[in-house]
């Protein structure tokens, strides 16, 4: 999964190298529930392009 | 009493970087996705609300809103998506694939307690962040604790038929009328 990081952006993109689908989290989630919904949003990307194949 | 509200708007469309930071900059309670195409995210065949942009891709921002009811929350994620230029097709159900903080949070129990049940449904069975299906999860939880999830089709069927009506508004010969069969 590819991670890019713009200092000027309130949000990071996640890129799946393969396919190219993206998601896009906020830059700056607070610690605790805010950082947990986040965390699964990526940990649900992550698992829907597991079937791409691509390095992770 | 304020809860958290949990949900997808589709994109009409595609989602432009520009938009994305608009919709991040108004908010940060959201996260946007954009699927290669179709046949990628198989969940929304057949739905309305799959709207491809002219690329293929599939798009939707996923909410996790803090408001007092879901209607609320899902009118002010809409006006979120007008005012960032993105076009809206359809609200839908929240992301199918949960992990054990989100099943805490939704039954308002410890991590640590739910992550000693025997949870079903696993997906991905990551060492530390495993990742189950949601219904399988909510069916186990009905017949463990009596859980019974909120009943939120019919706001986001509501919520697209009006997202529909909004979109054919302008070649309409007048919504006056039309408005008169809400009541």
């Amino acid at each position: 999964m590819h991670r890019y990081i713009d200092e000027d952006r309130a949000w990071l993109r996640l890129e799946c190298p393969v396919c190219r689908g993206w998601l896009g989290v906020p830059a700056d989630a607070p610690r605790g529930l805010a950082a947990q919904r986040v965390a699964r949003r990526i940990d649900a990307f992550a698992q829907r392009h597991r079937a791409c194949g691509g390095p992770r | 009493m304020m809860r958290l509200r949990q949900f997808r708007l589709m994109v009409a469309g595609g989602l432009p970087d520009a938009a994305a930071d608009a919709l991040f900059d108004r908010a940060d309670d959201l996260c946007v996705e954009v699927s290669a195409g179709p046949a990628a995210a198989p969940e929304f065949d057949g739905l309305p609300c799959a709207l491809p942009a002219a690329d293929g891709a599939v798009a939707w921002v996923a909410f996790d809103r803090m408001a007092p009811g879901l209607v609320d929350a899902v009118v002010s994620a809409v006006r979120d998506l007008d005012a960032a230029g993105l076009g809206v097709a359809a609200a839908a159900a929240d992301d199918s694939l949960v992990t054990v903080e989100t099943v805490a949070e939704r039954l308002g129990r410890p991590a640590e307690v739910v992550r000693a049940w025997p949870l079903p449904g696993v997906v991905f069975a990551h060492p530390r962040r495993p990742v189950y299906d949601w219904a399988e999860v909510a069916e186990f939880l009905a017949g463990r604790a009596g859980y019974r999830p909120p009943e939120e089709e019919p706001t986001f069927t509501a919520v697209t038929l009006l997202l529909q009506v909004r979109a054919l508004a302008p070649r309409l010969e007048r919504m006056g009328p039309l408005r008169t069969l809400l009541l």
